[in-house]
């Protein structure tokens, strides 16, 4: 559900950066995996909360970062969409790291510029 | 189309704002807590019970985040010197700019604590910072011993926390060693603090609030 006030906070974002006459079309987004978002409740906020205005139609990506792991036993490193995950090579339980990043990347902008 | 580089943080104006506040705790010489756990866990019970055990001297506050009614400020404001309730009108979490409206009825001269008992959510508050010094999660016995493995975020992000209702460990299903272990691989160093607020077991988390309060 926050990601209803996380779309808030994009849109006066996006706005602070939208070069004077652009309309955005859609813009690119990276998440943490410590950082909680279910990209399909930010992509259905994001329409709700455009659906008047200007920004209305504009497609949002999310990129969701997996969960870092390294085993304690045999040094191997993996990624994974679990935090609490097992080495496949000998079984130990693995320490996930992740971290609560949630940055905006980039918007692509139409513009009335003919060149 | 023109592709336009950003590469900022969403949550840069809350960060900022909570930034702002952290300067004001500090300048005001107050410790402040940031306490996250699901809607019945026991955040305001625990509050009730641990204000009347604290020493004397300690002058503590309390922002309470709901979305609707005065309800927990009322069964605080027994216990605490000043209770602010902050409504967030259906939002699932508090935000540094609550905190900052908060503030507005609240004499930060006059206290030494403040607590920020959160909106009942074990997700969306975690990620929000409120200008605060330490986290502090609430599970407790009743909600079962697989909900700190079943939310991460949390577990990673806190200083410490609490389970509490240990009074009906005797009666419901709750591997205390299951759900020590799915926090242990997240958190090796996380404090745990068994408590009940109903019995006024609250021996492990005084210490630590103590401890919290003096730096
Ligand atoms: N048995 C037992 N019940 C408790 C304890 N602490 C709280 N409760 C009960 O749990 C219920 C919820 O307690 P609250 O303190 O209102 O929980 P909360 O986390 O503040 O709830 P919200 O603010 O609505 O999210 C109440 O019925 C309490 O009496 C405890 O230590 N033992
Ligand atoms: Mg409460
Ligand atoms: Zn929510
Ligand atoms: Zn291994």
């Amino acid at each position: 559900m926050h990601e209803f006030s996380i779309a808030e906070h994009l849109l006066g974002q996006v706005r602070g950066h939208l070069p004077p006459g652009g309309r955005l079309r859609g813009l690119s987004l990276r998440a943490g995996a410590a950082q909680a978002i279910d990209p399909e409740a930010l992509a259905l906020a994001w329409r709700a909360l455009t659906e008047d205005q200007p920004e209305r139609g504009s497609v949002l990506a999310l990129e969701r970062l997996p969960w870092r792991h390294a085993c304690a036993g045999c040094g191997g490193a993996w990624t994974s969409d679990e935090a609490l995950d097992a080495c496949g090579a000998c079984g130990l339980p693995s320490r996930p790291r992740g971290d609560f990043e949630l940055t905006l990347l980039s918007m692509e902008v139409e513009t009335d510029d003919p060149g | 189309m023109t592709q336009v580089e950003v590469i900022e943080a969403v949550l840069g104006g809350n960060d900022e704002v909570a930034a702002q506040l952290r300067e004001r705790f500090d300048a005001a010489g107050v410790r402040t807590l940031d306490i996250i756990g699901s809607p019945g866990s026991g955040k305001t019970a625990l509050l009730e019970a641990t204000l009347p055990a604290l020493p004397s001297a300690l002058r503590v506050g309390v922002l309470v985040g709901d979305l609707a009614t005065r309800r927990d400020a009322d069964r605080i404001a027994r216990v605490a010197s000043q209770v602010v309730q902050i409504n967030t009108a259906g939002g699932c979490h508090l935000e540094a700019h609550h905190v900052e409206k908060g503030l507005a009825a609240l004499d930060l001269a006059a206290l030494d604590l403040l607590v920020i008992e959160n909106v009942g959510n074990l997700i969306c508050p975690v990620g929000w910072d409120l200008g605060q010094h330490a986290k502090v999660g609430v599970f407790s016995v009743a909600e079962g011993d697989d909900k700190p493995g079943k939310h991460p975020p949390l577990v990673l992000a806190a200083d410490a926390l609490v389970l509490t209702k240990s009074d009906l460990l005797p009666y419901v299903p709750f591997d205390r060693a299951f759900f020590e272990q799915d926090i242990r691989q997240m958190n090796p160093s996380v404090p745990i603090l068994e408590v009940s607020a109903l019995k006024g077991d609250l021996a492990p988390w005084l210490t630590w609030l103590e401890a919290f309060v003096a730096g």
